[in-house]
């Protein structure tokens, strides 16, 4: 839908003609996130606004509301799903301007923030300060808070630390007819409420489809003293599942527990030429964190759990080690092509959760669907919550070869549903695991949708995701 | 480094879009806009080449708005070459658009060999008209004097642009005024080092000569004389230490100064010992910066050279190393220019190239090679050839065995800027400093960003010089931080923007090449004098 002349004077008029973008050039560029879907069309919105504020915001959407124009809000553009592509066109919102760290409540351990702000310079700010944002991307260096709230983003740390929802004390909202609402209680600097509906839950994870968050009220966390990190090599990746089970069991609560099957290892060295990784069809990398005297009891007591199944065990306290190994696996996935010349790594599929004791299943499973499929498939993640990131790797300049991707990510989207979990643990829907939602959730859907429509009657915020 | 041969189709589908590159892109670090990130340029130049984007100038400014810096590539998870795709869509958007007469005209004179001496002297005549010359005054505040052009007995700093003229802001400070080029120079005070004396006038003689399969034309070698005995014309460098109190002071123990790293493989990187007997014989290629603007930087570098017993070549018919018309997607100046320089660095078997230009270097090693690929299988294996004897100055220092330490002092505190084509193509970091840190007395820092663009990008600060400026302010507040009274570098593009940037902030601080500082310290067998002069 093009934009009438009206509606583009009139935000003109609101934000100045710098930050009203209608250029081929700019629509064309904010077409696109990380994810396979966008890649494989061309969603460009017809006008990119970089608004700098709440009070623009609202009267940007309000325009929207009087209009019906769809209004995709964005943040850094780093998710994977599509979730921040404009299918309907309509107005795309870059965030990435309001990146302000607008209050420091760290005695209440908390913080005030704009959702445009990246995740490593938050944690950035509140290094030197003692504290962190647990909750981890691979993406942190680029991705943003709010797109982090709108898709409850998580990362290694999940499995001690939990997901964005449980950092999430606050929320400023801009709703689709342009009113300003605060969840979480107007004024309140409190660490928990049993006040209302829970708003902010509602929000976190609504993928920009009934409101634009505008400001976060996040809690953070003092920094843990010293980090270690255990490594531990499987010759069958089945026996990597055992060791999780068995370090649980041992109630041991490691800070993070990643897998890399041998596809994953070879990318991660061809990343890193220095890495020294040991041989073995999955490895599994524990991190454990707190007191001196508690890493290295923890680390010890997971070493001795995984001996009997690994064919290498080994851990280290080193923080240049501990960074080293950290790096190359936290972008496994973009770097997941150099195992196989003349390929790219497609973000679909990338995602699912499955229970614990089911992932030994869900890995096998997952090579015989590359295998089947005749498509090689680095497989890497967070196991410690059943969460996988299959990166399936084709060379997208041929139609065949895109094809046989859409086939391995179907199947790994029915193979999770199939294994009794979900087709997202940490990424969203938007996109990419909409056609799935039926299947997922039965009559909750149409409990969505009702929401949907209580919110946004008029259908303009982030239309056509999420199969809302 | 890129790998070569380069597909193009391949290396734009490596972007799997992640974003990562918005983390270090020096320019979307100032705008925030999508389409100045390194992906959102891919995505670009991939939609100009499948023809779904009209070549419009909002197209043609959204590719050109790159510094080429290749901190995206290093950043890069997959490694992505992203500068060498956007000069791909560079080229094809100027075969689609075509390239402004102003742009086409310099770049035929740049090349050549008489029109570019004749546009050097009229850029040095109308320097004093539209620039106002900037003295150092009576130099209370300088730590270093090194040569350079002198105005009443004063230092010129440089010119500052009086008007805003295109491609010129107000208040620029360019290079001051030289009597006469480097090689120009060269050629009247030491005409034994300027090698292959009878030049080709013609660029279709060059051609005609490839096509034959003809190593040369009708010239003669000239003949060289060893380094040594050769009449000392050049001027000296001078070093005067203006604050006594320095001077005094015995520097502080290396290794408290130095990050770990240099102080333990400094032996490694600067083993002692013997010079080889086979004095290697080199070839100087000095680029347009040093030739025109800084020729003090190609005296220094022939001094270093000759101080360490090798044998130099000046090769006389060698041009502009091609960047400028690469960059401003003109492939057939920039073959033109290639093919001129392989001839000229061809005449002979030298052991290496000396640059003492990161932008050269990096444009000889990289961009020779990639362009030069897609033509003739013998000027492919002659680019390839060349390539790998190229050494940027420190590197090639580095790298001898024997290298002879300075035995003059500089008692100052200096930082060091790493230039990008230096540090992200070359790779080249360790040696610069390796040599500062050779120089007696001298207090070697390190700045929190030391390899952050400092926004020049060549031709980049003429279109897009407000952006080149905001960068260039993130990079000076890094060199105040660390107090340094003298800021070093390995690349004169990067000089010329870190002066502007010294005298935009009234700083005092000394921006030098780092072979400058070498060659003042080789220069000096005894003490300076501490009360100046």
């Amino acid at each position: 839908m093009a934009l009438s002349r009206e509606v583009l004077r009139r935000l003109e008029i609101l934000l100045g003609p710098e930050r009203v973008m209608t250029q081929d050039v700019d629509r064309l560029v904010y077409a696109f996130d990380s994810s396979f879907e966008a890649s494989l069309n061309r969603y460009e919105p017809d006008v990119v606004l970089r608004p700098q504020n709440t009070a623009e915001i609202s009267a940007i959407l309000k325009l929207a509301w009087e209009y019906e124009i769809p209004v995709t809000p964005r943040g850094a553009g780093t998710g994977q799903n599509g979730g921040a592509v404009a299918v309907r066109g309509g107005i795309l919102l870059d965030l990435s301007g309001m990146k302000r760290i607008l209050a420091y409540d760290l005695e209440n351990l908390q913080v005030l923030i704009e959702p445009g702000l990246v995740h490593a310079e938050l944690n950035q700010a509140l290094k030197p300060q003692g504290f962190f944002f647990p909750p981890d991307p691979g993406s942190s260096k680029m991705c943003t808070l709010g797109g982090m709230v709108s898709f409850n983003s998580s990362g290694m740390r999940a499995v001690k630390y939990g997901t964005t929802r449980e950092y999430v004390l606050g929320l400023e909202v801009v709703l689709p007819d342009g009113q300003v609402i605060t969840t979480g209680g107007l004024r309140s600097r409190a660490l928990k409420s049993a006040s209302g509906y829970e708003l902010t839950r509602l929000f976190v994870g609504s993928e920009g489809t009934l409101g634009v968050i505008t400001k976060i009220r996040l809690k953070v966390l003092p920094l843990p003293e010293k980090r270690g990190l255990v490594l531990a090599a499987f010759p069958r990746v089945e026996d990597a599942g055992r060791a999780v089970i068995a370090v649980f069991r041992q109630h041991l609560t490691p800070s993070a527990i990643e897998i890399l099957d041998d596809s994953a290892m070879q990318a991660a060295m061809a990343y890193k030429p220095g890495l020294t990784l040991p041989t073995g069809e999955a490895l599994l990398l524990f991190e454990v964190d707190g007191s001196p005297a508690d890493v290295a009891y923890q680390a010890q007591r997971i070493a001795e759990t995984c001996r009997g199944l690994a064919s290498h065990v080994d851990w280290s306290d080193d923080p240049q080690r501990v960074a080293d190994l950290w790096e190359a696996r936290s972008l496994v996935g973009a770097a997941a092509s150099r195992v196989k010349p003349g390929t790219t790594r497609v973000y679909d599929g990338e995602d699912i959760c499955v229970p614990i004791a089911r992932v030994p299943e869900a890995l096998k499973r997952i090579r015989q669907i590359g295998r089947e499929n005749d498509v090689v498939i680095v497989t890497y993640g967070h196991i410690g919550d059943g969460n996988l990131h299959s990166a399936p790797v084709v060379d997208t300049r041929k139609p065949e070869e895109v094809e046989k991707a859409k086939r391995v990510v179907d199947a790994i989207h029915r193979l999770a549903l199939e294994l009794e979990g979900t087709t997202t643990g940490e990424h969203g829907v938007g996109l990419s695991r909409a056609r799935y939602m039926e299947e997922e959730h039965g009559p909750a859907l149409e409990v969505m949708r009702v929401i949907k429509r209580a919110l946004d009657p008029k259908g303009i915020m982030n239309p056509g995701k999420m199969a809302l | 480094m890129a790998r070569r041969p380069f597909d193009l189709s391949e290396e734009i589908m490596k972007c799997v879009r992640c974003g990562q590159c918005r983390s270090v892109c020096p320019i979307f670090l100032e705008t925030g806009l999508e389409r100045h990130t390194p992906r959102g340029r891919i995505i670009l130049t991939k939609a100009l080449l499948e023809r779904t984007l009209t070549p419009d100038k909002y197209l043609a400014d959204a590719l050109n708005n790159c510094l080429l810096c290749h901190s995206c590539v290093v950043e890069c998870p997959n490694g992505v070459n992203a500068p060498e795709i956007i000069l791909y869509g560079r080229a094809e958007l100027v075969r689609r658009r075509g390239l402004s007469l102003v742009k086409k005209t310099i770049f035929r004179v740049l090349y050549h060999p008489r029109l570019y001496r004749w546009l050097g002297r009229v850029g040095a005549a109308l320097l004093p008209i539209i620039g106002r010359a900037v003295t150092a005054g009576a130099g209370k505040e300088q730590v270093i004097v090194l040569p350079s052009a002198a105005v009443n007995g004063n230092r010129v700093k440089g010119f500052q642009v009086r008007w805003s003229l295109p491609g010129l802001a107000k208040g620029r400070l360019l290079p001051p005024v030289r009597p006469r080029s480097f090689m120009a120079d060269l050629k009247r005070r030491e005409p034994g080092l300027a090698a292959d004396k009878a030049t080709v006038e013609k660029d279709l003689l060059v051609e005609q000569a490839f096509s034959r399969g003809q190593a040369r034309t009708q010239e003669e070698a000239s003949p060289h004389e060893p380094a040594l005995s050769r009449q000392r014309t050049r001027p000296q460098a001078e070093v005067l230490l203006r604050q006594p109190a320095l001077f005094r002071q015995r520097a502080r123990q290396q290794e408290e100064v130095l990050p770990r790293e240099w102080d333990q493989s400094q032996e490694k990187v600067l083993p002692q010992g013997a010079i080889p007997k086979a004095r290697p014989k080199v070839a100087f290629f000095v680029g347009c910066a040093i030739d025109q603007a800084y020729p003090e930087i190609g005296w220094a570098t022939l001094e270093v050279l000759e101080k360490n017993g090798i044998e130099v070549v000046v090769p006389e018919s060698q041009v502009c190393c091609g960047i400028p018309a690469l960059a401003a997607g003109d492939l057939e100046a920039a073959r033109t220019a290639m093919v001129k320089n392989l001839e000229a660095l061809g005449k002979e078997d030298y052991s290496a190239v000396i640059t003492a230009c990161a932008t050269c270097g990096s444009t000889l090693r990289v961009e020779y090679p990639g362009v030069l690929s897609e033509g003739r299988p013998e000027l492919r294996e002659r680019a390839r050839v060349l390539a790998e004897r190229v050494r940027d100055i420190s590197e090639f220092l580095a790298e001898l065995s024997g290298f002879t330490r300075p035995t003059g002092s500089l008692a100052a505190r200096v930082t060091y800027h790493d230039p990008c084509h230096l540090k992200k193509v070359q790779g080249v970091k360790d040696e610069p400093r390796a040599l500062l840190a050779a120089i007696p007395e001298l207090q070697l820092v390190e700045m929190k960003n030391a390899d952050a663009c400092c926004g020049c990008g060549g031709s980049y600060s003429l279109a897009y010089y407000h952006i080149s400026r905001r960068i260039n302010e993130r990079k000076w507040k890094g060199v105040e931080e660390t107090g340094a009274q003298v800021l070093a570098t390995s690349c004169p593009g990067c000089l010329l923007h870190l002066r502007d940037g010294a005298e935009r902030r009234g700083s005092k601080v000394e921006v030098v090449h780092v072979v400058e500082l070498l060659a003042a310290a080789y220069g000096d067998d005894r003490q300076p004098d501490a009360q100046g002069s």
